[in-house]
């Protein structure tokens, strides 16, 4: 079933506690966070406009990180984009790809906001909607969320007129659906984030060749192990191949290092 | 019954302090899911009182106050949700301790500036708003 978050800037108060039950549920250890809080102002004392802002994974239908992912470490599920970290090979086409500057590598794998699959899946809420005093944040079916969002738009809009809904149109329709009391602009998140045509490309053509390539690898190791294996037991050693196989990514690790470097 | 307190001399403003809602008075700045999210405290500044003394956001800068009583150095929030008279800080920070491993000498404390207070004359009450501090180079 498609699922989504509610996020309502016009009561967001900036509290950080979403942060940190983030952080510590998610047992994310020290300066590792998904949802990082911040604030914008315009105007001059005392005619002054300012607002919160609250950065995270939108959850995007396009998914550009989903798209470009050679592993499927990155994959959707339930309306959301999730994450497998086990199988991020570290490439970091996602952290290039995503139109909204989410995902960033801790110890050479990216991490994301994966929309608290298990404590979700098991029935609960995300961490951060379960720690929110202001009721800006809440999960839940799409259709009723979205009702929601906009339910609470229009009553803003007689506080502030240009009070809107975010994620209908943007990128085939977020999993975030954010309720903002100005234009998107003025709130510093893009009206059309722009989708890189490269991570169309990247699926339809480079994806599966990328594909191909690491099948020919893979066969490669395979053929590799049984090599290695011969001559251990000439040695009269037993080897598997697992420990081969872990060889082999070890040097592919060590390979993507010597890149980034 | 009203009696308006001191101006700020010329040079000076009005400390006034506050909670950041990530921390609980002065015991949690050491702890590391809320430090991470809030790590020192600010000094909120008028943006064009800044200006005038050539002070930019994110810059570091002592404090002084009206007695001599100094702390800091604190990092500068330059913004235009402040008046011109006043500056203010989150309350809780300042520490001196080697054990506060993340704490130790982060931000400055709005305790150490505080040597005057007024007493309400009926309830007793003690208002603390009553000090001035000035800017100085860290
Ligand atoms: S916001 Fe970025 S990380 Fe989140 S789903 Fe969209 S492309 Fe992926
Ligand atoms: S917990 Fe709620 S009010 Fe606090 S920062 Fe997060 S969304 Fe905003």
């Amino acid at each position: 079933m498609r699922q989504a978050f509610l996020l309502d800037l016009t009561q967001c108060i900036g509290c950080t506690g979403c942060v940190v039950a983030c952080n510590t549920g998610n047992e994310l250890g020290e300066d590792t966070n998904y949802i990082a809080i911040g604030d914008h102002e315009r105007g001059t004392f005392p005619e002054v406009v300012a607002g919160i802002d609250n950065h995270r994974c939108y959850h995007c239908t396009e998914a550009a990180c989903v798209n470009v992912c050679p592993t499927g470490a990155l994959f959707q599920e339930d309306g959301l984009t999730r994450m497998n970290a086990d199988a991020c090979i570290g490439c970091q086409y996602c952290v290039q790809a995503c139109p909204y500057d989410v995902p960033k590598m801790v110890n050479g794998v990216s991490t994301k906001c994966d929309g608290c699959r298990d404590v979700t899946r098991a029935g609960g809420s995300p961490w951060c909607v379960q720690t929110c005093p202001s009721d800006a944040l809440r999960y839940g079916r799409r259709e009723e969320i979205a009702a929601e969002a906009h339910r609470r738009a229009s009553v803003m809009r007689a506080k502030y007129p240009n009070a809107q809904v975010y994620g209908e149109s943007q990128t085939g329709g977020l999993g975030m659906m954010v309720v903002i009391p100005e234009d998107p602009d003025t709130m510093g998140i893009p009206a059309d984030p722009a989708i890189p045509t490269v991570t169309e490309a990247w699926q339809d053509f480079a994806q599966p060749i990328g594909v191909g390539a690491i099948a020919l690898t893979v066969a490669g190791a395979g053929v590799a192990a049984v090599i290695a294996r011969r001559h251990q037991l000439h040695g009269g050693h037993e080897h598997g191949t697992a420990e081969t196989a872990e060889a082999v990514a070890a040097s592919a690790a060590a390979d993507q290092d010597e890149e980034r470097s | 019954m009203y009696e308006p307190t001191d101006e700020p001399p010329d040079g000076y403003f009005r400390l006034l302090y506050g909670r950041h809602p990530a921390h609980t008075f002065a015991k949690t700045q050491n702890t590391p899911a809320l430090h991470q999210v809030y790590p020192e405290n600010e000094l909120w500044i008028n943006a064009d009182a800044a200006a005038e003394l050539g002070v930019a956001d994110g810059d570091r800068v002592m404090l002084e106050n009206q007695d001599g009583a100094s702390d800091g150095p604190i990092k500068v929030k330059a913004t235009q949700r402040i008046r011109r008279d006043a500056v203010f800080m989150a309350h809780g920070w300042g520490h001196a301790s080697q054990g506060l491993r993340r704490a130790d000498g982060k931000g400055a404390s709005d305790a150490k500036l505080q040597t005057a207070y007024k007493l309400d004359p009926v309830c007793g009450g003690a208002g603390l708003r009553v000090n001035f501090v000035r800017l100085m180079e860290a």
